[in-house]
């Protein structure tokens, strides 16, 4: 590891609650950015310290804790879909798996140990047409998930290989996590709030997020190093439809180039998958100035808090 | 979420306001014609007439745009190839063609009509039908709720 990075760990790991509210109220005081973790944030609005509007604009913020002052990844592995419209349950767990970790403050710091729930259970006991639906929007997914909560990934594992699975009957020792609320967030700047933890009215996480989507995405391999933007082609790039993503971050360093972290549910990445060069994340440009292609950031958007 | 064209104001009454016989489809006709050719096929710089964009990009003199901003996305989400039979959608644009190809004065009336209800995630799908004596066409949307 970066010798530089590693003290900056060292720092945050070894500073007191009281220690970092302090320096929470430096950095707003020096008009930085004031771009922090739940912790630090959660501790300071708690304890009255600061003035939530007060705060500078949070600049970047990445919930895998790659870039930006965030350094702990809250964000279970990706994972793939297959061969069936079910983005939606994907999108929908991966922002609970996401939450839950966030939430209660436990980052995921070994490949496996991390929140895992059921994608299949919560996609084929409320989609009546399974793979072949054309429309289940995340709203009638957090619902079916108030009612119910989610179960363990390992009570009906999805296969993406054969994705056409089914609704299994919840045994006696099945373990169930359950949700609070849903939260519809209205702009871009509510989703950058809820997912730096700085949202008044949630404790944050990740967003869910529906984009219309164009042919030209299940094409697109710019890993993560290029802003996806759909080519304004109806001819040859057509509107394919919507798909449902998970946001797991933002960058608004580059005046330019402002773009959403995504994590998709098409696989890891590698030879021969969606997005070869990547991991399965990609960036998607934020729509708050100029033409709206994909709406990412002004359709449909919401956060969960776990109960 | 309902469907964007059955919902109160929503598609089925819009388009129906866009290609209703007199001034709003001599002015349908005119930007569709400055924006997709004559023949609603492209050329000269111009793109190709597909269905869907159509109704979220031209605006009248008042900036005012057909669909409103805030159905935007649902209506172009509805309109794609996941969501609406791609040989209905290819019916609804020969359909257009003809109609706003006509010279000025002479484009058809088309009437859109909510048609069946499928069920939740089931695919759209459009009947399209010529009126023998007047050359009008009616369109009847099947979709989900």
């Amino acid at each position: 590891m970066d010798p530089k990075r590693a003290n900056r760990r060292q720092f945050y790991y070894k500073t007191t609650r009281s220690s970092r509210r302090e320096l929470l109220r430096k950095i707003v005081a020096l008009g930085g950015v004031a771009a922090v973790g739940p912790e630090l944030m959660g501790d300071a609005l708690a304890a009255g310290k600061t003035d939530q509007k007060n705060l500078a604009p949070i600049q970047v913020f990445d919930l895998r804790g790659r870039v930006g002052p965030n350094r702990n990844n809250y964000i279970s592995s990706v994972k793939d879909q297959g061969n069936c419209n079910s983005c939606t349950a994907f999108a929908v767990i991966a922002a609970i798996e996401g939450s839950f970790s966030f939430q209660k403050h436990q980052p995921i710091t070994k490949p496996g140990l991390e929140p895992a729930f059921s994608e299949s259970q919560l996609f084929f006991c409320n989609v009546p047409r399974g793979c072949d639906v054309t429309a289940w929007f995340p709203e009638d997914a957090l619902d079916a998930c108030l009612r119910s909560g989610v179960t363990d990934r390992a009570n009906n594992p999805y296969d993406p290989m054969n994705p056409r699975g089914m609704c299994k009957v919840p045994g006696g020792t099945w373990g169930w996590t359950r949700l609070q609320s849903k939260v519809r967030l209205n702009n871009d700047n509510e989703m950058k709030q809820w997912i730096a933890g700085t949202h008044p009215t949630g404790p944050g996480g990740p967003v869910i997020a529906v984009m219309v989507e164009y042919r030209d995405l299940r094409q697109f391999d710019g890993g993560e190093s290029v802003t996806y933007f759909p080519t304004d082609d109806p001819i040859n790039n057509p509107r394919v439809g919507a798909h449902v993503v998970c946001i797991v971050g933002f960058d608004d360093t580059n005046s330019n180039d402002q773009f959403w972290i995504c994590k998709n549910s098409w696989g890891a990445g590698g030879p021969n998958h969606w997005n070869p060069s990547g991991d399965g994340y990609f960036r998607v440009k934020q729509e708050k100035t100029g033409r709206r292609m994909t709406y990412i950031d002004s359709f449909d958007m919401w956060g969960v808090v776990l109960a | 979420m309902a469907s964007s064209w059955f919902d109160p104001g929503g598609m089925v009454d819009t388009m129906n306001a866009m290609f209703k016989r007199g001034a709003a489809l001599g002015d349908t006709a005119d930007k569709f014609r400055r924006k997709h050719g004559n023949n609603g096929h492209g050329g000269g710089g111009k793109p190709a007439y597909k269905f869907g964009g159509f109704a979220v990009d031209v605006q009248d003199a008042h900036g005012k745009r057909p669909v409103p901003a805030s159905r935007e996305a649902k209506w172009l989400i509805d309109t794609g190839s996941r969501h609406f039979d791609v040989a209905s959608i290819q019916a609804i644009e020969d359909a257009v063609r003809a109609s706003l190809g006509q010279p000025p004065g002479q484009e058809k009336q088309i009437t859109f009509r909510a048609g069946q209800t499928l069920n939740p995630g089931e695919q759209a799908r459009a009947h399209v039908q010529k009126d023998a004596t007047t050359g009008d066409y009616i369109i009847t949307i099947d979709c989900a709720p």
